[in-house]
């Protein structure tokens, strides 16, 4: 019995176990070398993916008293997660470099919590791992603790992600006095759910969550902590975290709240709604090119949500389609950023890719490739992610917020393509040298970004994908 | 024996309280912190009072995961507000304006 209970969390104990090994090395090897610690990172990450690839196989069941449930659907979710843990890892892969060994484990207890939260099934164990993800996440912005912008962006961070975590709490409170339960399985079976102080509870919750995806209301942590930390933790809060926040709004909202999906949905979409608008009229006037990235992500989540408020399988499977395409195009531009930043030059401003296409040619075409995408010009991924998510919206009768999101996508045109004009139609004023090094992090981040145009060719299985995840995991109840 | 309106009536103002004192804070994030404090001792507040009036134990082993994460929390907030200290010689709230648009 026992052993079958942890069979079946065999990934989330490979983490662990990981943790306590990199701790161990950390402190007890001298000068652990920065190679040893990736390698043992990535041995552990390759071999949860592997562990939780053998868990789909498992039947779903309930563990820890119905606090933890293995599902297809979490499952998934935990692979995606793992896959997106690698390659952020591959992409911060450097010599040269004075990042400390202590980030690589701090993204594994991150990696830890989404993977707890794609499997709570119940508001304590969300909680427990909403908090490891998001304690984590300080740790990463905080990381380069020398530097004035990383700790006033960790600070910032610190304070309105206390707040987010406290009025997340102050719902699960009042959804605990409304309902008498904190299973997830047992909430949608109260009398009470259409109450007001139901409303109020989700409300509260739902606040919470949209902090989790840096959607409008609460999205200024995302810029100052894309620009105030360097690119490794950037490329990494952008990234894996959402698979959390996803899980979450599945779980939480999607599964257990269903009966109150159109009050819930119109929080949703208005925030999704105004994070494309808001975040997309700030992305144009930013000259650093992180925090813009950080304004553009926060109008990708604004599609994510939009989508997800749609509240039927397809509509949902659309949001989960555009949140994976989403984090191949992030994953691949922050990638390519590292790999041109120096290690004194961390803050990249617009005017500093100025005749890039000649120093670093192959980088310069592939970013092409990550703006293409990001604009939504076929036959990139992110045309895909955009029109699903259009095409559905149109499909529900919501046809002016179909409308709304492609403006907005017109008009970030404008701010992607700029980086494109000052790769390849501006000179550098300083003499440029052709430095063409090849190192383990170009490689990557220029397969990552060959990923974008191999999937966009043939993104169909991506899509399918996600419909039969989305799909089964509806049909469940 | 007070009524749980009341609980949740004393619940509901500490939070209130505490989130008055970030946003009217302008000096010092030490006191941003303990208002932060202050929001999840409201939380508990509320838990406890559920927990009790509903005869169910779950909200207060709810209170105590509440209680050492946010010491946890404190510790990271206070070891980032040291870190911060040291590259800034201040503490104040209204010093953080190094990141703008």
């Amino acid at each position: 019995m026992t052993f079958n209970i942890i069979g079946s969390i065999l990934p989330e104990v490979t983490i662990a176990i990981a943790i306590c090994i990199v701790i161990l090395v950390n402190s007890l090897v001298r000068n652990a070398s920065v190679t040893l610690i990736h390698s043992l990172v990535l041995f552990f990450l390759s071999f949860a993916l592997f562990l939780s690839f053998v868990s789909l196989e498992l039947p779903d069941s309930n563990i820890f008293e119905g606090h933890y449930v293995i599902d297809a659907f979490g499952t998934n979710l935990k692979i995606i997660a793992l896959i997106a843990a690698i390659f952020v890892h591959l992409t911060s892969i450097k010599s040269k470099q004075n990042i400390k060994n202590e980030i690589f484990l701090i993204q594994l207890f991150a990696t830890l919590g989404v993977m707890i939260l794609c499997s709570a099934h119940n508001l304590l164990t969300v909680y427990l791992g909403l908090e490891t993800l998001t304690l984590s996440m300080y740790g990463i912005v905080a990381s380069n603790r020398n530097s004035i912008e990383a700790t006033e962006s960790a600070m910032k961070f610190f304070i309105l992600g206390a707040i987010a975590s406290a009025i997340f709490l102050y719902g699960v409170s009042i959804l605990y006095g409304v309902t008498g339960t904190l299973s997830l399985d047992l909430i949608e079976n109260s009398k009470l759910l259409d109450s007001l102080e139901m409303r109020i509870a989700v409300a509260f919750m739902a606040c919470g969550i949209i902090f989790k995806f840096g959607a409008f209301p609460f999205h200024s942590w995302v810029p100052d902590s894309y620009q105030g930390s360097n690119t490794t933790a950037a490329i990494y809060i952008s990234s894996v975290p959402k698979i959390g926040a996803f899980a979450l709004i599945a779980r939480l909202f999607l599964d257990s709240l269903n009966a109150i999906s159109d009050f819930w949905s119109i929080l949703i979409l208005s925030a999704g709604l105004l994070s494309i608008i808001i975040g997309n009229m700030i992305a144009l006037v930013q000259v650093n090119l992180r925090r813009m990235l950080a304004y553009s992500a926060i109008g990708h989540i604004g599609f994510v949500l939009l989508s997800f408020s749609i509240v039927n399988p397809n509509g949902v499977s659309a949001s989960m389609t555009y949140l994976i395409m989403y984090l191949i195009m992030t994953i691949a531009v922050f990638a390519l950023i590292e790999s041109i930043a120096s290690e004194d030059h961390q803050h990249i401003e617009l005017g500093d890719l100025k005749g890039l296409s000649k120093s670093h040619p192959l980088i310069a075409f592939m970013l092409l490739f990550c703006m293409f995408s990001m604009v939504g010009i076929p036959p990139f991924i992110g045309f895909y992610a955009k029109w699903i998510v259009l095409s559905e919206l149109v499909n529900n009768d919501m046809i002016w917020f179909a409308l709304i999101g492609v403006t907005m996508s017109v008009i970030a045109a404008y701010y992607y393509l700029r980086v494109v004009w000052f790769m390849y139609f501006e000179n550098n004023d300083q003499d440029i040298e052709n430095k063409g090094v090849i190192n383990t992090q170009s490689i990557t981040s220029i397969m990552i970004s060959a990923m974008l145009l191999l999937i966009g060719l043939y993104p169909s299985p991506v899509i399918d994908y996600t419909r039969r995840i989305i799909s089964s995991f509806l049909l469940i109840d | 024996m007070l009524s749980l309106q009341s609980y949740l009536t004393l619940s509901a103002i500490i939070f209130s309280i505490g989130i008055t004192g970030i946003v009217i804070n302008r000096k010092n994030i030490i006191i941003v912190m303990m208002c932060t404090e202050l929001l999840l001792i409201s939380v508990n507040f509320n838990f406890i009072a559920f927990s009790h009036f509903m005869q169910d134990l779950a909200g207060q082993i709810f209170v105590f995961f509440i209680l050492t994460v946010a010491a946890a929390e404190a510790a990271i907030g206070l070891a980032i507000l040291v870190a911060l200290y040291r590259n800034k010689k201040s503490i104040s709230v209204g010093d953080l304006n190094k990141l703008r648009n």
